[in-house]
């Protein structure tokens, strides 16, 4: 039997309202989805077109004006469904005035995580953020990437089962944008349920299985990227390039011969990601002095790794 | 219990948070600085200096107290909303109604110190002006250092530390003023023909003890009224009912047989007056403790109701940040 989706969401509306209650914006119109329990599932669309609402919806921190949404088969107002969520969001909300390690002390408190088990956790998680060096500095005098770890940090301290991430990789250096999707693509194969929104596309076309599109409050496409993408009527053959360029030109005219049009040749390009943090490594290995912000971070965390 | 270590984690925060802030600093300096200088300030008046002394330091004590209650509770609460980090608790498996009274609780703690350091200062200052003659520099010498000493090595140990002034000035100020009271409590007081009998007038206490329940209830109030108003409409809302309530007696105790608005307006204003008990000290040495329970029992109901208000509001309110 099928799993039931980690969230569905049925004619979702959201209406926010002046002092008087009169409807001053309609945030929400009636989006219906449904995210698979296993899955990545990406919630785009440009500024004000309802994905910040609807995730906070989904946390139970704004309440539907119509409609229905089940988040892990429970009203997303429910306490107990909230301790299988893990949520990070947009901007990273921390007590200036703490360090890392009571940060995630706290929150390992409200997760009511045994002591021992905490302090494992949080051992494990600043080691994976590569903050475990700035575990006694203030988060108030971190850079916005470095908070946004600890931000990342707190949304697994409790192993969910549903991780909600609000521009994950906003802020973050390509080494940390990296880390990022490895960790998305290793809870997905865990089994864990993954909701992002981002609007760095290419990261999204990295990691998500599904995505949604939502334009001034409506549904405007949802489906498999490969649904979505696919160019069903281009197709792409590569091959090494031969030494002889006399073959190169023997393939086009066959092609050309075959098809009737006339075929594109060119190189493919690598993406620059993987270029960037080839060299920056390679760098690090060579450099002496340690860093003082977030240094390159370890695998993931050994228990989210069970 | 799962949900009494969210409570004090949150709780402790609350109160760390609410001692950082720089306001909670200078009311707190402020009141003690304040109360310590009154024996400097009434004595060689002509006429009862010690009892303007004792009055004036309560009085200092409580609406000082009534302005940080209201401020810090408000601040607590907003700050939380407008920062963002609400949501992030939210987003956590705590109930609604743990984290408003947790924070709630945890700003009264940080109150309940303000209320010992002041307490402990107007101890001091009592002795110090017991005499209209002369000061006893036994107990004036300690309480003046405590309260000058305590921003002063607070600042210096910020310059090597880094480490927050405002907290660290704040639990200076409390340790030094304890420790003069110590101090103090070792020197048999050398004045003559004083106006209260004791070394020390300990039946101050009880007096501040019930005036603390008065803060107790600014503190509920703020917190209620921080569910849904900023920082400034919650302290112009606080000062009224102070005022209000201060005064209900004279405006509505006339009306209270023969108009049911009048008696609904009496319960909802905090009947502070209640709580103000040194006229009574002057004709008995202690404050009856039946009156004191009757006065614990009135402060806990109108602050559980008032919470009970700010619960409702709170838990139907919309986080957005």
């Amino acid at each position: 039997m099928e799993n039931p989706p980690a969230i569905q969401a049925t004619d979702l509306r959201k209406t926010f309202r002046d002092f008087w209650r009169r409807p001053r914006v309609e945030a929400v119109r009636g989006i219906s989805f449904a995210v698979p329990a296993g899955q990545v599932f990406g919630l785009l669309g440009p500024n004000g077109s309802g994905k910040s609402t609807t995730i906070k919806m989904i946390l139970g921190l704004l309440f539907p004006t119509a409609g229905r949404l089940d988040v892990l088969g429970a009203s997303p107002r429910s306490v107990a469904v909230k301790s299988r969520i893990g949520y990070l969001p947009e901007e990273s909300y921390l007590y200036p005035h703490l360090t890392p390690l009571e940060t995630l002390t706290f929150y390992a408190r409200l997760f009511r995580l045994p002591a021992a088990v905490a302090r494992e956790r949080i051992a494990q998680l600043l080691d994976m953020i590569g903050l475990a060096h700035a575990r006694n500095r203030p988060v108030g005098e971190f850079s916005k990437g470095m908070a946004r770890r600890i931000g990342l940090a707190q949304a697994l301290l409790n192993d969910p089962d549903l991780v909600i991430l609000d521009e994950p990789t906003a802020g973050l250096d390509p080494q940390g944008t990296r880390q990022v999707k490895d960790l998305i693509l290793a809870l997905a194969a865990r089994g864990k349920t993954v909701l992002l929104t981002s609007h760095l596309l290419a990261d999204v076309e990295d990691v998500c299985a599904q995505v949604a599109i939502l334009f001034n409050g409506r549904l405007l496409a949802q489906g498999t990227l490969d649904e979505l993408l696919a160019q069903k009527d281009k197709t792409t053959l590569t091959f090494p390039t031969p030494a002889d360029p006399l073959a190169l030109r023997k393939v086009r005219d066959a092609a050309r011969a075959a098809l009737g049009a006339e075929p594109a040749l060119d190189h493919p390009r690598q993406p620059l990601e993987p270029y960037f943090l080839r060299i920056v490594e390679s760098a690090a290995q060579d450099a002496a002095s340690p860093a003082s912000g977030a240094v390159p971070a370890a695998p993931l965390a050994p228990f989210l790794q069970k | 219990m799962a949900g009494a270590v969210q409570f004090r984690a949150i709780a402790r925060l609350a109160a760390l948070e609410a001692i950082r802030r720089p306001v909670f600093l200078l009311v707190s300096l402020s009141v003690c600085a304040g109360i310590v200088a009154l024996p400097l300030l009434l004595n060689y008046t002509l006429g009862d200096s010690a009892r303007m002394v004792r009055d004036s330091a309560l009085a200092l004590y409580f609406v000082g107290g009534w302005l940080l209650a209201a401020t810090a509770a408000g601040e607590s609460l907003a700050r939380e909303r407008r920062r963002g980090t609400a949501a992030a608790v939210l987003a956590k498996p705590v109930a609604r109604a743990t984290f408003f009274l947790a924070k709630t609780a945890g700003v009264g703690a940080a109150v309940f110190l303000y209320s010992v350091a002041a307490l402990a200062a107007a101890l001091l200052a009592v002795r110090a002006g017991a005499s209209d003659l002369r000061l006893d520099w036994t107990a004036a010498l300690p309480a003046l250092l405590a309260a000058g000493l305590a921003p002063a090595v607070a600042g210096a140990w910020n310059h090597r530390t880094g480490r927050p002034f405002t907290s660290a000035a704040f639990g200076l100020l409390l340790a030094f003023l304890l420790a003069a009271l110590a101090v103090a409590a070792v020197f048999p007081t050398p004045l003559e023909r004083l106006a209260f009998p004791a070394n020390f007038s300990w039946e101050l206490l009880e007096v501040g003890g019930l005036l603390g329940l008065g803060l107790g209830m600014a503190v509920a109030l703020a917190a209620a009224l921080a569910t849904r108003l900023p920082v400034t409409p919650v302290l112009l809302i606080c000062a009224g009912f102070f005022l209000g309530g201060l005064m209900a007696d004279y405006f509505l105790g006339p009306h209270l047989a023969d108009s049911f608005a009048a008696r609904l307006a009496y319960a909802a204003l905090p009947n502070v007056q209640a709580f103000w008990l040194l006229d009574a000290l002057d004709v008995a040495a202690h404050v009856p403790a039946a009156y004191a329970a009757g006065c614990a029992a009135y402060a806990a109901a109108w602050s559980a109701a008032v919470l009970a208000l700010g619960l409702a509001s709170f838990r139907s309110l919309e986080i957005s940040g």
